[in-house]
């Protein structure tokens, strides 16, 4: 047994005390991460400052064999910050630094509780910016970002977080301090920065990231089709790339996420009687952008589309792109709880996929809005569901397995952006097999042979996943999590 | 030996023991990295060179190690699209030899490097394990991105099998241009800093311009690539970013034909060196290497501040002429002496992260079966 009394004292003495969490109010905030269904108090959160400091945490994890569980703001919607009850947190929230910009090189170092929309602030004055723009972007850190390789409405042309993380520093589970990448890229060696990222914190903390920052296109413009089915909309997205065409992004709302988004943020711009809106930004120089956005609505007329409208000001365009990013959000106004999932497809199943969804949708009872990244096949049905009622969850989680399954068999996978966390380690066996998660413990064991940066994320266990399926079989009213 | 499935591949290798195993594609890289000594097996993925499954409509295709670039390139084309990258060696070069050595090309400003265009990766472990990560979906994050440890590994975790890679859809129009003159470095900055999209943005020395066969100065390559509409809108732009410079349009062709230039047959003694430079450094150093090396080829990606050095014949000494380019490129950049004798810290790994590389080879490849001495390990 762990003496934590003595465990805390310890971390006071390295950190200044108020910054070692260790009463139970306090401790409440840190119970859970977007993935509110998944909740554990933990043990003891501390909240280091610098690279140094994460480093002395680490070590003192290490004496006592205790694991710990990164978090940056707590965003994350697969409970990879979710904490476990004999482990440590270890928090960002005070490491919010922006280190050097280096605009002529196009280069942002930031520590890893930076605010992703804030790097962007740093250098849109020069006419730059930070691509990857998750709907969370004004609340999530980048170091949560990183572990994540999160993605965003704009990834489709200018790629998702790894494409854009040059280097990183960070501390890994031996407790070691190691610069990762740099400046410049292909640096000779192994491309670490490159498996680091995505590796929702299990080979230890990331204390600095070296970004790479793009210059503001000089016209942007937004397409909003609407359309009398999902189908037709999917079907449009996949013309679009089969004509050689690259938007910025492209996005599809269902009927049910549009008149969520009406009733909420009301922004009178999506038609409530459409089956789907598609949203198409195109950016450039200006001749370029009026030819591609031409053959984009030429390509959502042929589909069927009911009424196109174009934005050109920022104003407009902001308009158009705000119910898309407070889809989530304004989910939860309409139905008490919503259990939200990441599945991708190849571009091309994306109509099949919707007709599935639409059918266990059916079956099931329970609503699914659909509001999804269409450009790259990454779907986020949100299952409307009560928690209340016993069973509900169980019911639903089953229902979003469903869907996994769904997408595996269409050739995609189980996570587009928001990763595997707690939540989908029990599908990584029906995408790898046992030795593709054995060559990936290969990776963990040379950043983390004990097994202490968040052990239970990720990768599958006998035990967890076989008992959880045992449970819910033999008592079906019991909460599993 | 050249297996033709990835079990027979996996059957050699447990069949094999403990021995040494040299991987090779068409093995037009044979004289790279360190040369072997001869003893254990060969093994060539020259077989394993089929087109498993090209989803056209989603830019998505599926590969064999063993395919040529020029094959898939040809390919790929006839469907209008293209894999954004510009190796070396253009004729022998195979996707698994590309991967295994990053060589991204002039189009990695604008497109990514070969890590970024990587999908999923399949290969067989040392001890003969068929093993995979990533899919084939443009976005993935379920588990480790084993396709970035592999691209670049130098063949020493284990043998690519297959890849699946995303594609573009190939610009119907491409206009090169050579631009000459006294302000390069303000010229190669005020370009990037427009609005313009280049998909190549090179600085090259007065040797390699000669070979395109103009005067041999220094000069920028420029590749603009897109619809004939937005070609001709940003050829437009160019009077007023590159002001007084001399502007001469080349073949369009010139991006291949630059490659064709540098990848010397591998029996003519040469220094091939791989450098990266902070960006804003690239036409100082170029004029700082024609300095020291007058007769050197060099294309430096100015975008992002990475590129070849390449000097025949041999100089007598090497390794002070390495010196004397890390000390310019140093703290944030790298001189690898890819090709050349095997001077000490010939590979130039930066930072502080050896030993945790050294960590990733011992769980990979114990026995340190692949590709012995070739590379960073024994
Ligand atoms: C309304 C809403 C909308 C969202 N939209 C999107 C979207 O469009 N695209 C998208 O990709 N995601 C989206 N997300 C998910 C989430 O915002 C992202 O995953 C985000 O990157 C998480 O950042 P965070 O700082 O909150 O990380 P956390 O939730 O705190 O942590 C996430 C993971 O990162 C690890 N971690 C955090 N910091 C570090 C570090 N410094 N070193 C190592 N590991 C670390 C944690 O252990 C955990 O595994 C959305 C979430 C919400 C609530």
């Amino acid at each position: 047994m762990v003496d934590w009394g003595q465990v805390a004292e310890e971390f006071a003495r390295c950190l200044e005390p108020r910054r070692v969490v260790r009463r139970r109010e306090e401790l409440l905030v840190y119970e859970c991460d977007g993935l509110t269904s998944y909740r554990q108090r933990p043990a003891l959160v501390v909240l280091p400052k610098t690279t140094q400091e994460v480093q002395r945490a680490i070590h003192i994890c290490r004496k006592y064999h205790i694991p710990f569980v990164p978090r940056g703001a707590g965003t994350g919607l697969s409970g990879g910050a979710l904490p476990e009850e004999e482990a440590v947190l270890i928090v960002t929230a005070m490491m919010r630094q922006i280190l050097a910009v280096d605009v002529p090189n196009r280069r942002v170092v930031v520590q890893p509780g930076v605010i992703n929309t804030w790097v962007t602030q740093a250098v849109s004055g020069k006419g730059f910016y930070y691509a990857p723009d998750p709907s969370s972007q004004t609340v999530c850190s980048v170091g949560g970002n990183v572990a994540e390789n999160s993605g965003g409405v704009h990834c489709l042309k200018y790629g998702v977080t790894t494409n854009h993380v040059l280097g990183l520093k960070m501390v890994t589970a031996l407790g070691e301090v190691v610069e990762l990448g740099g400046m410049v890229p292909e640096l000779p060696g192994y491309d670490l920065t490159g498996v680091v990222v995505g590796s929702e914190g299990t080979l230890g903390i990331v204390t600095e990231v070296t970004l790479n920052i793009l210059k503001t296109p000089e016209v942007v413009q937004v397409l909003c089709a609407d359309f009398a089915t999902v189908a037709q909309a999917g079907a449009a997205v996949s013309a679009i790339i089969a004509a050689g065409i690259i938007p910025g992004g492209m996005e599809i709302m269902d009927n049910l996420s549009i008149n969520a988004v009406e009733n909420v943020v009301a922004t009178g711009c999506y038609p409530r009687d459409a089956g789907a809106i598609l949203l198409v930004e195109i950016d450039g120089l200006p001749a370029e952008v009026a030819e591609a956005m031409g053959q984009v609505q030429a390509i959502c007329k042929t589909q069927g589309a009911r009424g196109i409208q174009v934005a050109t000001d920022p104003q407009e365009r902001y308009k158009l792109w705000q119910g898309r990013k407070a889809a989530f959000a304004a989910m939860g106004k309409i139905s008490r709880d919503y259990y939200v999932q990441d599945g991708v497809v190849p571009r091309s199943q994306l109509p099949w996929i919707l007709q599935e969804i639409e059918r266990l949708s059916q079956a099931s009872g329970y609503r699914i809005a659909n509001v999804f990244h269409a450009g790259d096949g990454n779907l986020h049905p949100l299952i409307l569901f009560d928690e209340s009622v016993p069973g509900a969850l169980e019911e639903v989680e089953h229902l979003g397995g469903e869907i996994l399954k769904l997408c595996i068999q269409a050739g995609g996978s189980i996570s587009g952006e928001h990763g595997v966390g707690a939540e989908k380690r029990c599908y990584m066996s029906d995408l790898f097999s046992p030795t593709d998660l054995e060559t990936m413990q290969l990776l963990r064991r040379a950043f983390d042979p004990d097994h202490l940066a968040n052990p239970s994320k990720i990768f599958p266990t006998p035990r967890t996943c076989g008992e959880r399926a045992q449970v819910a079989q033999k008592f079906p009213q019991l909460q599993v999590y | 030996m050249r297996p033709e499935t990835a079990a027979e591949l996996g059957e050699i290798l447990r069949q094999s023991g403990a021995q040494a195993v040299h991987l090779e594609g068409q093995n037009s890289k044979a004289h790279w990295g360190n040369q072997r000594d001869g003893v254990g097996i060969t093994i060539s993925t020259a077989a394993l060179n089929r087109i498993l499954n090209y989803e056209v409509a989603d830019l998505v295709v599926t590969v064999e190690a063993g395919v040529k670039w020029v094959d898939l390139r040809r390919v790929l084309a006839a469907q209008g699209q293209f894999w954004a990258v510009q190796p070396l060696y253009p004729d022998q070069a195979t996707v698994g030899g590309i991967m295994a050595t990053a060589d991204s090309g002039a189009w990695r400003q604008r497109y990514g490097g070969v890590r970024d265009g990587v999908l999923g990766i399949h290969w067989v472990r040392p001890d003969g394990a068929e093993t995979k990560a990533g899919g084939q979906v443009v976005k993935n994050v379920a588990g480790y991105d084993l396709m970035k440890l592999l691209t670049g590994s130098w063949g020493t975790l284990g043998c690519i099998t297959q890849a699946t890679l995303r594609l573009y859809p190939l610009p119907p129009v491409t206009r090169s241009f050579l631009i000459q003159g006294e302000d390069l470095e303000q010229w190669r900055q005020g370009l990037l800093d427009s609005a313009l999209q280049p998909t190549a943005w090179d600085v090259l020395s007065a040797p390699l311009v000669a070979q395109l066969g103009y005067p041999a100065q220094m000069g920028l390559w420029l590749e603009l690539r897109g619809t004939a509409l937005a070609v001709a809108e940003q050829v437009a732009r160019l009077p007023q970013v590159l002001m007084g410079a001399t502007v001469q349009e080349l073949d369009p062709e010139t991006g291949e034909q630059l490659t064709r230039h540098l990848s010397l047959p591998g029996t003519q003694p040469q220094l091939l060196l791989k450098i990266g430079v902070l960006p804003t450094r690239t036409v100082a150093l170029v004029t700082y290497l024609q300095q020291i090396a007058p007769h050197a080829w060099v294309q430096m990606h100015s975008g992002v501040g990475v590129g070849w050095f390449v000097l025949t014949p041999m100089p007598a000494d090497v390794e002070a002429l390495v010196t004397k380019i890390r000390q310019f490129v140093y703290p944030e950049g790298f001189a690898s002496v890819v090709c050349g004798p095997a001077i000490p810290n010939r590979w130039d790994v930066r930072g502080n992260s050896l030993a945790l590389m050294r960590r990733v080879k011992d769980q990979f490849d114990p026995q340190h079966r692949f590709n012995p001495g070739r590379w960073l390990w024994d």
